[in-house]
């Protein structure tokens, strides 16, 4: 038992997450911020009959969107990721974004929309309890629960491909993969000039819907992979180029995650390369 | 001065475990009973098999120029959400008073007079190993309107 504890407690907490936390929270914020305000909500204020109340919301209850409530919750967003990122206590911030950014989410959700933003929730659910364990415990500690945070973002992105993956098996069956035809169809579907022509080929079609699936289904090695991670990183970054290009589709917040994990992997490596080279020579 | 917490080393790793554990179960539940559940709701992007023939609905709208637009063109929102305007014309629950006022905020966003929601179905099908031909059937106004608000 106690192997198994000791197994992760080191998974859990050798994370190399010093360059991801540098950087991570002003990319994802940032991003926010423009999220924020370039979402347009005039249909869903116009039409508060189409507002329907879904999953756990049918029990808490959160009320319609109107033209003041979005303001404020905007503001709020807005001048918190402000703080945040120019300001060095960033507690309080963080979990303000949370909680506006859950709620912006929500009533994106609840109005129809295909949820596909979800983990901007969580990511911002975890990147609070990043500065609360900052602020709040000894900075020994507070290292160690920056890496456990860690992981569990890395789990995030993890969990979104392997389950797309899976969805994709468990609706579509192998012929999903082998025959091509929904990727084909999809592509053309979204009507983009570079899709439709590409989309002419059938063997390309079928070869991109078993890459696709593959990258998906890799994901699940992901922790595996110890040191390698950064291939399946870089591959999801090609992917999304793919589907942004092909597809039109455009995940910000996955693209600057796996962006973010990739940049924090693969430079403390070839700086200790370097340190370990001029060592060599001294 | 903020009072720091001193906890057990092995309640960080506890809270890691348990995160992994709750995360996990519940994207397995999502995913497995492809659940609708927000905020726990199941990938479903692109998963259904589209065979060779499948049939897709397109709404467009049509302005009195006869200038066909797809509706992400016409409405100043995105795809989506667009799309899930269309589908409220063909929705036996939403009422002709509704349509009504979807039809109206739709003209209120551009510069034309009138306008035709217009029903069509496509299929697509491969017709050799580098070509896929477009059968539009069923096509059907659905609804009609002007600025002046008349059906």
């Amino acid at each position: 038992m106690s192997v198994i504890y000791d197994r992760c407690h080191r998974f859990f907490t050798d994370a190399d997450d010093e360059l991801f936390f540098k950087i991570f929270p002003k990319a994802i914020y940032s991003y926010l911020l423009f999220w924020v305000w370039s979402l347009d909500w005039s249909f869903y204020l116009a039409f508060p009959w189409n507002y329907k109340k879904l999953g756990v919301f049918n029990y808490i209850g959160l009320p319609p969107l109107t033209e003041i409530g979005l303001f404020i919750t905007q503001l709020v967003c807005s001048v918190t990721i402000l703080l945040a990122l120019f300001r060095p206590k960033k507690t309080f911030s963080s979990v303000l974004i949370f909680v506006s950014i859950f709620l912006l989410d929500a009533w994106h959700n609840l109005y129809g929309f295909i949820d596909a933003r979800i983990h901007i929730v969580w990511m911002c659910g975890l990147m609070s309890f990043y500065y609360l364990s900052i602020e709040y415990l000894e900075s020994e500690l507070s290292g160690k629960a920056s890496s456990v945070i860690y992981r569990c973002l890395e789990l995030i992105l993890v969990s979104v491909y392997f389950q797309s993956g899976i969805a994709k098996l468990l609706k579509g069956g192998l012929e999903w993969m082998t025959e091509g035809t929904t990727t084909q169809f999809g592509i053309l579907r979204q009507g983009l000039p570079i899709g439709e022509y590409i989309a002419q080929y059938q063997d390309i079609m079928i070869a991109l819907s078993v890459l696709g699936l593959l990258m998906e289904l890799a994901f699940a090695f992901y922790f595996a992979l110890g040191k390698n991670r950064y291939i399946l990183l870089v591959v999801a970054l090609c992917f999304h180029l793919g589907t942004y290009i092909l597809l039109g589709i455009n995940f910000i917040h996955l693209y600057l995650l796996t962006a973010c994990l990739l940049l924090g992997q693969v430079f403390p490596r070839i700086r200790r390369s370097q340190i370990e080279d001029n060592k060599q020579f001294v | 001065m903020i009072k720091r917490i001193t906890i057990d080393e092995r309640a960080i790793t506890f809270m890691g475990i348990s995160f992994f554990a709750v995360y996990l179960i519940a994207q397995f539940f999502a995913t497995v009973s492809n659940s609708e559940t927000y905020p726990l709701q199941a990938y479903r992007m692109y998963s259904d098999h589209w065979k060779d023939g499948t049939g897709f609905i397109r709404m467009s709208y049509i302005a009195h120029e006869d200038k066909v637009f797809r509706p992400w063109e016409l409405i100043s929102v995105p795809f989506f959400q667009a799309n899930s305007i269309s589908y409220l014309f063909i929705d036996k629950k939403v009422s002709d008073a509704q349509k009504k006022e979807i039809c109206q905020f739709v003209l209120s966003s551009n510069d034309f007079n009138n306008l035709e929601v217009l029903y069509q179905e496509y299929y697509y099908r491969r017709s050799s190993r580098s070509k896929v031909n477009v059968d539009v059937k069923n096509e059907k106004t659905v609804f009609r309107c002007n600025k002046g608000g008349e059906k």
